[in-house]
């Protein structure tokens, strides 16, 4: 027999997830990298697995941006989305501005009007994440006033710290995977306290009290909410927004009205 | 009905920052979220076994009110030590069970000396909880917990409920965890750990509805993480009250 409390405590749950208007910053196409029981996302089901968990829409990612070319990536992900009818925006992969670099890429020839942020590997494309190698690329970031999002595995932690500080009018959006972050939350919280800036992205940001003890200690304008779909169960990280020891508006800033400001103030 | 985190931890891990992590901040998450019982590993215990540590657990145990059971740590190179204290242990109010760790404790789990313990588990009728994992690239030791290295003492020792502990991790090696739960009625799986593969409860729904339990592995993962993964997953309500309660009473037998 089912017990009432079950179907309440679902309830509950199901009600909240809609209020909150979960927008993600993590959704990704192409063959996954490093994750074995992933299953490619095709373009046509995005739409449906995003409304199945409740999601409505947020920012994709190809990975092939990682695994072939940045350019390759940027070109099959704009193809790919082309004409889409959901809240859909894109995440193209920069590399440092190069005078004879060949696009598409942010910084070389127009962007499309759906690209609304970009992320860098320094790590799989081998280069330094350092002022005097991506510092005209964050300045033609911040004059889009366009966030820069970076895996925490791509780079080491002084490297951002560093890169945070020269350039204080660039958000940049830690994101919690490809691997753990919470072996790393030593350094990613000082790093919060100490560059405004920076911001933390959730899908594995999974430690016990992380998403209350960084609102309590940074506010809650610097979490933003990615699923790591369909690596990650974006069930996860609506979870813990969900059940956080937060208020309600806290909550819908982290779910989505974050990510939605950081959007919506893209200059193209 | 009564909810159960059936694999968790006390204390500070030190390897990560831990803003929560103590018994009475799990009371006070447990509460929050409508749990009814727990059953957690104490970080000191995973060093060298439990012998010396079980007191202080019954001690937990007692001060929670009868809510945050324990399991009795078996270190193979401390045999004699832990056996002794379990033995001393077993009637003890809130004593769950045993828990092994092949990887922490570096010695594989198809290794002779896990013998005694399966051996001890028959003879008393405990229920065993063991991390498993999949092969990793940046963490070799896991290779010492992937599921099939289980399997022989699984076939010797049928008596035994044995619960592979993070559903064999997020790789390739997943999949033996949940044949090995389909195919053994003395193995189940918990999902406790950051095994967040997409739509992995759906998957663990379909062919394995009795054998899942929920768990959180607080602190070093929130508990509320997996919580409404199970909640809201897509599948039927009955199945979630069964991984959220009443599988891990089909293992641990609670006095709650």
């Amino acid at each position: 027999m089912i017990e009432a409390t079950i179907d309440s405590m679902i309830r509950d749950r199901q009600q909240l997830r809609e209020r909150l208007r979960f927008f993600d910053a993590g959704i990704w196409l192409g063959p996954p990298a490093g994750f074995p029981n992933a299953v490619e996302l095709p373009p046509a089901e995005l739409g449906a697995a995003l409304h199945e968990r409740g999601l409505t829409g947020g920012l994709v990612s190809h990975w092939w941006g990682k695994t072939v070319s940045a350019q390759d990536g940027n070109r099959v992900l704009a193809a790919a989305l082309e004409g889409c009818a959901e809240e859909i925006y894109l995440i193209w992969t920069a590399l440092p501005l190069l005078p004879g670099d060949e696009g598409p890429l942010p910084g070389v020839g127009d962007l499309p009007p759906q690209v609304r942020a970009v992320r860098l590997y320094p790590k799989a494309h081998n280069f330094p994440l350092a002022d005097w190698c991506v510092g005209s690329l964050c300045e033609w970031l911040i004059a889009r006033r366009m966030p820069l999002f970076i895996q925490h595995t791509e780079t080491d932690w002084s490297s951002l710290q560093r890169l945070a500080s020269a350039f204080p009018a660039l958000t940049i959006v830690v994101e919690s995977q490809v691997q753990k972050i919470l072996y790393h939350t030593r350094a990613l919280f000082p790093l919060m306290g100490a560059c405004p800036n920076v911001r933390v992205e959730l899908s594995n940001f999974a430690g016990q009290g992380f998403v209350d003890y960084a609102v309590r200690q940074f506010g809650a304008e610097r979490l933003i909410f990615g699923s790591f779909l369909p690596m990650n169960e974006p069930l996860v990280p609506i979870g813990m927004v969900l059940d956080a020891n937060i208020s309600e508006e806290e909550k819908a800033l982290i779910a989505g009205g974050n990510l939605r400001r950081l959007v919506s103030e893209v200059r193209s | 009905m009564k909810i159960i985190d059936a694999h968790l931890h006390i204390g500070q891990p030190g390897v990560f920052f831990a803003p929560q992590s103590t018994p009475e901040l799990l009371l006070a998450g447990m509460d929050r979220l409508g749990f009814s019982a727990a059953i957690c590993t104490d970080h000191l215990s995973l060093g060298r076994g439990c012998a010396g540590f079980l007191p202080g657990l019954r001690e937990v145990f007692e001060r929670s009110g009868g809510r945050i059971f324990y399991f009795g740590v078996y270190h193979p190179g401390f045999s004699d030590a832990c056996l002794q204290a379990m033995a001393e242990a077993i009637d003890w109010p809130g004593f769950a069970g045993i828990k092994i760790h092949p990887s922490f404790h570096k010695i594989p789990a198809d290794d002779p000396s896990y013998e005694p313990v399966w051996r001890f588990a028959a003879e008393h009728g405990l229920p065993m909880m063991t991390h498993s994992w999949s092969v990793s690239d940046y963490n070799p030791v896991q290779q010492l917990s992937v599921p099939a290295r289980f399997e022989k003492y699984v076939k010797n020792y049928p008596v035994v409920r044995f619960v592979l502990g993070h559903v064999g991790g997020r790789g390739r090696e997943q999949a033996d965890a949940i044949r090995m739960a389909r195919d053994y009625p003395n193995v189940y799986v918990d999902i406790a750990g950051d095994v967040y593969c997409y739509r992995l409860i759906e998957k663990l729904a379909a062919v394995i509805p009795d054998k899942v339990l929920f768990g959180s592995d607080y602190p070093w993962l929130d508990l509320r993480a997996n919580f409404s993964r199970i909640l809201l997953a897509e599948i039927d309500v009955e199945i979630k009250q069964r991984m959220l309660c009443d599988n891990a009473q089909a293992v641990y037998r609670l006095d709650i």
